[in-house]
């Protein structure tokens, strides 16, 4: 697997050559591009070697660097790649939870790892039209959250409230007459706040984990 | 996980951050695993709150009022503060009237339990000059026996008297013994008079005094003895003491000592 990857990164870096771009038309003060794909690819696996099992993690990091080395190219900021890699992660894990709670509910027993996260999950996740089993997650995900929210009190209620009606944290300060730092600080507490309300839902509601 | 990217991962669930505030914390994942594993876990919510309706759904939920919110308005009502004010008032009425009958003093209580001395004590002359005085009512007063009919003690017999007079005064009863030199029998010697206020109901103020009758048999005499309220007699020196005697009040009342 590890050998994958390096050829992944070795093959992106010809493609880009291909086209005209070289490493160092991307390069920032995060490193070269081939640095901070290294640096993703390290944070990539890292996370998903938390959620899945070692084989479903390799594969999976192999697949999102082949996706931001050929398809998402043209992406060279670093925080872009970041960006990418957590969305990529992020996606690929419910896919596969979702597969692993089908294959549980059909009362089937995966012997071998999962290979259904092939492909782009950001375009299937902006493209297809979801099926009623997606449907019917995201609803029962959004009434706990809804649930939640309705929970809290008082200051960490009017954030909240705030930005989901798009205000920036600076709006927030010069509303509520007080530093930046200190609406950081308090949405940081407010959204732990969130979390233990939730308690062991917020995983599910997260999508960090299925029904 | 750095302290300032920590407290924006919140924000990058809701999108609420600005460019600069998004790059900042999308830089520290690139070498912060812990910050990286946190915004996977938060892409969810992201995802979750990325659509439009479900913005509204959690917005309509965040607009109702929390159950203290409601008691909280309930209380501010202006129609509640009335209510509860009247509330209020209605137990301070009743608590009230209810103090007012529940401990109806009887005047000669109130009175004997307000009289007190006052001002400076009478010097034997004071007390010679008054016993020599004539008799004489500037106000209603008087000495009633309530503890037998008749004026006829034994020697060494409590003599149970009750004094009635208008108030405000201040008031001494003086006694003469039959043959020896008169004293203050009350209040008790070196005492000024005792100040006696109005009583409450409105009425002549009611003051018992407890005596007991001398051991020598014979007739003995008791004065009251009535100033107004802003006359200090025993201040007085007796030259300037004849100035007065028209408004004073002075009652005698004589009884007999006799061995049975």
């Amino acid at each position: 697997m590890a050998v994958r990857a390096e050829l992944t990164l070795a093959v992106g870096s010809c493609w880009f050559a291909a086209l005209g771009y070289s490493p160092a038309a991307v390069a920032d003060e995060a490193g070269s591009r081939d640095e901070v794909l290294a640096r993703v690819r390290a944070r990539v696996l890292a996370a998903a070697r938390a959620r899945l099992s070692p084989a479903d993690a390799e594969d999976l990091t192999q697949d999102a660097l082949i996706l931001l080395t050929t398809k998402y190219a043209h992406v060279g900021a670093a925080e872009e790649l970041v960006a990418l890699g957590v969305r990529i992660v992020a996606l690929k894990r419910t896919a596969l939870w979702r597969k692993l709670a089908r294959r549980r509910a059909a009362g089937d027993t995966p012997a071998a790892p999962l290979d259904s996260t092939s492909g782009d999950p950001l375009e299937r996740a902006s493209g297809d039209s979801p099926d009623p089993e997606a449907i019917a997650h995201v609803r029962e995900r959004l009434s706990m959250f809804v649930e939640a929210a309705a929970r809290l009190d008082g200051r960490c209620r009017e954030i909240l409230r705030r930005k989901l009606q798009g205000a920036s944290f600076v709006e927030i300060a010069f509303e509520l007459g007080r530093p930046v730092n200190t609406v950081y600080s308090w949405d940081w507490r407010c959204h732990q706040r969130l979390k233990a309300l939730l308690g062991d839902r917020w995983a599910f509601v997260s999508g960090e984990e299925a029904r | 996980m750095t302290r300032e990217a920590k407290h924006l991962v919140a924000g990058y669930a809701t999108d609420s951050l600005r460019e600069a505030e998004r790059q900042e914390l999308l830089r520290a994942a690139l070498d912060d695993q812990a910050l990286f594993d946190t915004l996977v876990e938060e892409d969810g919510l992201r995802e979750l709150l990325q659509d439009p309706a479900a913005r509204q759904e959690v917005l309509a939920a965040l607009e109702q009022p929390t159950c203290w919110e409601r008691v909280r308005a309930w209380f501010e009502r202006p129609a509640t503060l009335l209510d509860l004010g009247a509330v209020a008032a209605v137990g301070f009425v009743a608590l009230a009237g209810y103090a007012l009958l529940s401990f109806p003093a009887a005047p000669g209580v109130r009175t004997r339990a307000a009289a007190r001395p006052v001002g400076t004590p009478l010097s034997p002359q004071h007390v010679a000059w008054l016993l020599q005085l004539p008799e004489r009512q500037a106000v209603p007063a008087g000495i009633e026996n309530t503890g037998r009919p008749d004026a006829v003690l034994g020697p060494g017999e409590p003599l149970h008297l009750r004094l009635s007079f208008r108030a405000p005064a201040r008031v001494a009863l003086l006694e003469e013994p039959m043959g020896g030199a008169g004293a203050q029998a009350w209040p008790g010697l070196g005492q000024a008079l005792a100040f006696v206020p109005a009583p409450s109901s409105g009425g002549p103020a009611i003051q018992p005094v407890s005596l007991e009758t001398p051991l020598r048999e014979g007739t003995h005499r008791l004065r009251l003895v009535v100033a107004p309220a802003d006359l200090d007699l025993g201040a007085l020196s007796p030259a300037s003491l004849p100035g007065v005697a028209s408004r004073l009040t002075l009652v005698d009342w004589r009884y007999e000592v006799t061995r049975p």
